[in-house]
């Protein structure tokens, strides 16, 4: 497995390679073969989002510099670097991912950046901004339509927008800039709060993730939304279905701060403030089960295929099976962890064969120990007799 | 089992003195075994250097569960790096809303062990993160906050400025410096520090926390200082003020107080997300340490 890890301390990002089995805390188990920094540029300078497209990393830092680096080179080249223009020094990059060529970095008061994919390399990567309506704590594209987008933040309900217009596809770069005017305003759609509680008090709105859900369903103007909270929510909209929630529920009564899709279209992945990752249903809002090991909070999640590898403040970057839940690597990095990245999740060749070996070792050491028990056993029940044996010669003697 | 019914002496009387003779029958080997080997080590000393050499005792420490964080460097930099460069301590201190008097007692005497202190006394309507906010503002580099629960003082709180981490730790076996015998009087001396220790990842940040807490004067004066001890995860903290007698002797007055710490729960910035967090399950392994 190739992982890569973004840093906080150091401001950095680090190459872990690793096979199945590896555990850093326990020395006899299996080591990881590599573990590498990058790119160190100190704390204030570090990580905040972090994604790999077309064999390009793309990192995002605090002090708003967008990053390219090869993952083909050995030493992760940086390729070119994009300055973002921040606001205010405290705004920070919230969402960064790429949709047909063009790279989108949005900040948390709202600020979007387009930077054109397919330009990278050359010495100034060609750039647009626009604004959408703050605060924003997420911000996603639609998986298959061009142009269509969703985000939210606090107190900033969900909202999907057409950000670009259509007939601007493959040439939103092309065109002068007089004839491309973007659409930050044109909502498709915008969801309303959900009713007061019991108590008749407002219940607040801070969506912290959203995905875009059964994506077989969607139209031309109509889709649905996963969303989850701050509060500790999970809901679900269907735009044909009104402007509320179509199904809400409370997991946990801590902040979700990062959400999963699985294979299963009814069960997602959370990690919460606390040390909590677990598979939820969304359909009745019940826990299925949690991925174990976590001290501190998760801050970084990433699948690929059936694994999910979790990265956070206790400094582990630990990967699981998702259906079985059990943890395939455990590695201590020494830093902080803000994002993870499933680079490749193919053993290691050398390693299946290990694997086997350790698999005979692990029979044969059992039955080893099955045997040694029963010794242990006998001996002590020998050792009983004898005393007992002397406690009678004595008590005669008296 | 048949044997055994048969084998027991019936009458306890018996039975006991015939254990008490038994036991002080081996007692007294014993004592023999070691006049005479003290005997034999004093003619020889190199018999009890090899002897000690031979027989380590196995503890609770030297058995402890294999942790790959012990020793870790710290990498890069982290919220206490200003400390280092040079930032100055300026600590406030106050205690939970509605505390009693036991929370004020103890702030007094925190006064005295914390150089560049200020009191501030809790007033309800402000939370932990309005007063970091209002103290980030005023340069204050760190806040304390003393809880008081039924008339004792039950736990700390340290919230580094302005960006966090936030550190709660309980607080049991507080001895003020009244009660110590032989106790002496503080001066208002910065302390000298010592932390003992602190050797996991976990250990070091902790440690930094502390250290950033007492200003970086290497000419000290007052001849006082304050260790916190970590053993077993348990922070001891002690004061003593001490003299170089001669060259080899060293005199030790307590000045205290003494009081016990133990981590609860590491947060990132001012109380968000969990960094670290005491479980009871944690307590199960009695050899595995984290700090």
């Amino acid at each position: 497995m190739r992982i890569l890890a973004a840093t906080d301390d150091a401001g950095s990002f680090k190459e872990v390679i690793c096979g199945r089995g590896t555990d850093t805390s326990i020395p006899a188990s299996k080591q990881p073969k590599e573990i590498k920094q990058f790119h160190s540029q100190g704390l204030r300078n570090r990580i905040l989002k972090m994604i790999v497209h077309e064999g390009i990393l793309i990192t995002a830092r605090a002090n708003g510099q967008l990053n390219f680096h090869e993952t083909t080179d050995e030493e992760y080249g940086l390729i070119s670097t994009v300055q973002l223009e921040l606001k205010e020094q405290k705004d920070k990059v919230v969402s960064l991912f790429v949709t047909d060529g063009l790279v989108f970095v949005i900040t948390e008061t709202g600020a979007v950046t387009i930077v054109d994919f397919s330009t990278l390399r050359d010495a100034e990567p060609k750039k647009m901004t626009t604004q959408v309506k703050g605060p924003v704590s997420t911000f996603i594209p639609h998986p298959t339509q061009f142009g269509v987008f969703a985000y939210g933040g606090k107190e900033n309900d969900v909202k999907i927008l057409r950000l670009i217009p259509e007939d601007l596809q493959a040439h939103l770069f092309k065109k002068s800039k007089k004839h491309v005017k973007l659409t930050p305003e044109q909502f498709l759609y915008q969801a309303k709060n959900v009713k007061n509680d019991k108590l008749d008090l407002r219940v607040p709105v801070h969506p912290s993730k959203l995905q875009f859900i059964n994506l077989e369903n969607h139209t031309a103007d109509s889709w649905e939304l996963l969303s989850v909270t701050r509060h500790g929510h999970v809901r679900t909209y269907d735009t044909t279905h009104g402007r509320k929630p179509k199904t809400t529920h409370t997991l946990t009564n801590r902040p979700i701060l990062n959400v999963a899709l699985t294979s299963n279209p009814s069960e997602i992945v959370c990690s919460d403030d606390h040390v909590t990752t677990a598979t939820f249903d969304i359909t009745t809002g019940k826990l299925m089960g949690k991925f174990k090991g976590a001290v501190g909070a998760v801050q970084g999640v990433h699948t690929s295929g059936d694994l999910i590898a979790t990265g956070g403040l206790d400094r582990y970057v630990r990967v699981f099976d998702i259906d079985g839940r059990e943890t395939i690597a455990k590695v201590f990095v020494g830093s902080k962890i803000s994002e993870v990245w499933l680079l490749d999740t193919e053993d290691l060749e050398e390693d299946e064969q290990e694997a086997e070996v350790a698999q005979d070792g692990k029979k044969n050491k059992k039955k080893r120990e099955l045997a040694e028990e029963d010794e242990d056993e006998d001996e002590v029940w020998n050792q009983l007799e004898a005393l007992e044996k002397k406690s009678t010669k004595k008590a005669k003697k008296e | 089992m048949g044997t055994s019914e048969q084998g027991k002496i019936k009458n306890k009387m018996r039975r006991q003195k015939l254990f008490s003779a038994l036991k002080h029958e081996k007692n007294k080997t014993r004592h023999k075994e070691r006049a005479t080997r003290a005997k034999e080590e004093r003619a020889n000393p190199e018999l009890k250097e090899e002897r000690l050499k031979n027989n380590v005792p196995a503890t609770i420490e030297s058995k402890r569960v294999f942790d790959e964080t012990v020793g870790a460097e710290v990498e890069g930099e982290d919220d206490f790096s200003s400390y280092f460069d040079g930032r100055e301590p300026k600590v406030l201190l106050t205690t939970n809303a509605n505390a009693r008097k036991a929370a004020y007692e103890f702030a007094d005497i925190l006064m005295e062990a914390i150089p560049n202190v200020t009191f501030v006394k809790r007033k309800r309507e402000y939370t932990v993160k309005d007063i970091s906010g209002y103290c980030a503002n005023r340069d204050f580099t760190d806040l304390v906050i003393i809880n008081e629960d039924k008339k004792d003082v039950n736990g700390i709180t340290f919230v580094h400025l302005p960006e966090g981490p936030t550190f709660y730790f309980s607080i049991t076996s507080l001895v003020p410096g009244k009660k110590i015998a032989g106790h002496g009087k503080a001066t208002d001396h910065i302390p000298e520090l010592i932390l003992n220790n602190f050797t996991t990842r976990l250990g070091q940040t902790i440690s930094r926390m502390f250290q950033s807490l007492y200003p970086q004067k290497p000419e000290f004066e007052g001849r006082n200082v304050v260790t916190l001890h970590n053993q077993r995860d348990f922070i001891f903290f002690r004061r003593h003020r001490y003299i170089f007698r001669n060259e080899e002797k060293v005199g030790l007055q307590e000045l205290g107080p003494q009081f016990t710490m133990k981590l609860r729960r590491v947060q990132k910035g001012v109380k968000e997300e969990i960094e670290w967090e005491h479980r009871p399950d944690m307590d199960k392994d009695k050899r595995k340490f984290y700090l």
